[in-house]
């Protein structure tokens, strides 16, 4: 059984929609979502030993996206993820009259602001389990569209990575490769029927709209979800290792 | 036949408003209650878009004018959503365009000369490690530029920002800050700072210390009105001249000698341009902070930095004059919105720099 726990904003609910398809594709798989919408996790807080949610508010979303719980304990979670936060680029953005430097340090400042460094840290503090992350996904486009971002995708997770996440001993995760345009979007097939994070746990889930770009469907998640896991289970098996071997 | 009576003065100073004698205007009152210190000629309304240039002290200028609801001209911006301390540390939202700070009358002169395409800036980087320095704005990237072709490429992109604010303005605010100034031999461009402070390398054979006098001050200032207006006839100037004084001299004097040197050359050359062109206008912040009136309070504990007390009374007097000149209510400063975009405390004043260089840095 691998435990993963989930703590994530209302881009999580593309793999809660994925979620039940790819356990039962991967029986020894086991996520437990812990997520709100926008900046909702802000008020979970470290108190002894465990991540807790210091608001009713966020203590009754926790209990509605992870089937009861209120509060992330290290001890029930093999592996963390921290999914989609910062990373998030502005329709505004164009790189054309900027310097690469400046695209850098924007691309840094809002990943900062966003609610990854705060979890991350929080983690941390609690676990050496493994903790991976993925920011938003890229706006969605189509495949003819020439979409802008300051930095291209890959150039984006390594700088994040090296910059905010190793520090933490993180992993970043990017979006997987099929998903993308010119490494500056989502395809639009993605965001297409996609849902808002309370619809993602009823049976019966409403769409967003249909001009929606920035949220992605279960069919997003599963191929994130996909691509995901073997590094996963790769690393609790190193981690295991060295356990074994007390390094 | 009855006594004539000649109500007319005895002489020009005998009926003077109040303002014109020391005694009622400045003599008796708080001064930081004082008013009337200047006449503007001509509006400035919320809708009148209002580029703003020149030195630190310039920098106050564009913000307080945002924070009035007037129409602060930003023609190089940053991507939303980032905040006023990157912003900042980036040049962006200090001035209209990222010029960085123009502290002469020539260097003005040859930023619109480049930018309205009467010159060519030269192929110029400075390296430093392995990026470069744009020597005519060492700070503007604080980590510097990765090739020759991203530091022309971003020329140009402030060259045709600088163009626009000029032609899209209504009133074109500069603030006069130095007349010390470095040449450089071979391409006879003039650079903000000297060659070696913030970046670069001085080479005593080609940089030159070539201090404006009035005249070349005059001359320049005049030249650069005169360009701007051909480009944007219904531009109005609004100059004002820094109360910061130098950080450094290089002219051999003492360096308070030589600050009052170069402000009295920048403040006859605002005065005389005031006086003599109908679009031109002194706003006097110079005075507002250096007054004896004043005892000094608007200066921080270094005699140099001005406080934010000194900048808030100076942008009240702004505010305060225009309104009673015309007539109006006077712009209420509105508190800082959290969605601000920029919104820098201190300025970037890169002249500082020369401090660090000093005995005791």
């Amino acid at each position: 059984m691998i435990r993963l726990c989930v703590i994530g904003n209302s881009h999580a609910a593309a793999l809660k929609l994925a979620a039940d398809g790819f356990c039962a594709a991967h029986p020894e798989a086991r996520l437990t979502f812990f997520a709100a919408p926008s900046r909702g996790t802000e008020q979970l807080q470290v108190i002894e030993g465990r991540y807790v949610a210091s608001t009713p508010e966020l203590a009754a979303q926790l209990r509605l996206t992870s089937g009861g719980l209120d509060a992330i304990d290290p001890g029930a979670h093999d592996a963390y993820l921290i999914y989609g936060f910062g990373g998030r680029g502005d329709s505004g953005d164009n790189p054309r009259g900027l310097s690469a430097a400046f695209c850098r340090a924007v691309v840094l400042e809002r990943v900062r602001k966003s609610l990854l460094p705060r979890h991350m840290e929080a983690l941390r503090s609690l676990t050496d389990a493994p903790v991976f992350a993925a920011l938003t996904p890229l706006p969605s486009a189509d495949a003819a569209d020439q979409p802008r971002r300051l930095l291209r995708h890959k150039a984006e997770i390594a700088l994040v990575q090296r910059a905010i996440c190793a520090p933490f001993d993180v992993v970043l995760c990017p979006q997987p490769a099929a998903s993308l345009v010119k490494g500056r979007a989502t395809r639009a097939e993605f965001a297409a029927g996609s849902v808002p994070l309370e619809n993602a746990l009823k049976p019966q889930a409403a769409e967003h709209g249909t001009l929606e770009r920035r949220h992605m469907n279960a069919e997003y998640g599963r191929l994130w979800l996909d691509g995901f896991w073997p590094g996963l289970c790769t690393a609790l098996a190193h981690r295991e290792a060295r356990q074994r071997h007390g390094t | 036949m009855p006594q004539h009576q000649d109500m007319s003065p005895t002489h020009p100073y005998a009926d003077l408003p109040l303002r014109a004698y020391w005694r009622s205007a400045v003599g008796t009152d708080d001064p930081v209650r004082m008013t009337g210190l200047w006449q503007p000629k001509f509006l400035i309304t919320p809708e009148h878009p209002v580029a703003t240039y020149g030195s630190c002290f310039a920098q106050h200028i564009g913000r307080a004018l945002r924070r009035r609801g007037y129409d602060w001209l930003v023609t190089e911006k940053p991507p939303r959503r980032v905040s006023g301390e990157v912003a900042r540390r980036h040049g962006y939202r200090l001035f209209s365009a990222r010029t960085g700070n123009i502290y002469t009358p020539t260097l003005l002169l040859q930023w619109l000369r480049w930018a309205f395409g009467e010159a060519t800036p030269p192929d110029d980087a400075w390296p430093e490690g392995t990026l470069l320095r744009d020597p005519f704005r060492p700070r503007i990237e604080p980590e510097g530029f990765e090739s020759l072709a991203e530091v022309k490429r971003l020329r140009r992109v402030t060259l045709r920002a600088l163009s626009r604010s000029v032609r899209k303005a209504r009133v074109f605010v500069f603030t006069l800050g130095l007349t010390e100034r470095w040449i450089d031999l071979v391409s006879g461009q003039e650079y903000p700072l000297c060659p070696g402070t913030a970046a670069g390398r001085f080479d005593p054979e080609r940089h030159v210390f070539d201090p404006l006098d009035y005249p070349q001050a005059l001359e320049a200032m005049q030249q650069a009105l005169e360009l701007m207006h051909a480009a944007n006839p219904r531009l109005r100037f609004v100059l004002t001249v820094s109360p910061v004084p130098l950080a450094a001299t290089a002219s051999g004097a003492h360096v308070l000698c030589a600050t009052s040197g170069s402000k009295a050359i920048l403040r006859a050359v605002a005065g005389t341009l005031a006086q003599t062109r109908a679009d031109t206008d002194y706003f006097p912040s110079y005075e507002m902070i250096t007054s004896p009136v004043f005892g000094g309070r608007f200066f921080a504990s270094d005699c140099r930095q001005v406080t934010d007390q000194g900048v808030g009374f100076v942008m009240d007097r702004f505010f305060g004059d225009m309104a009673t000149q015309f007539g109006l209510s006077p712009a209420a400063e509105r508190a800082p919105l959290s969605s601000d975009p920029a919104d820098p405390e201190e300025p970037v004043c890169e002249e500082q720099l020369l401090a660090a260089f000093g005995p005791g840095a």
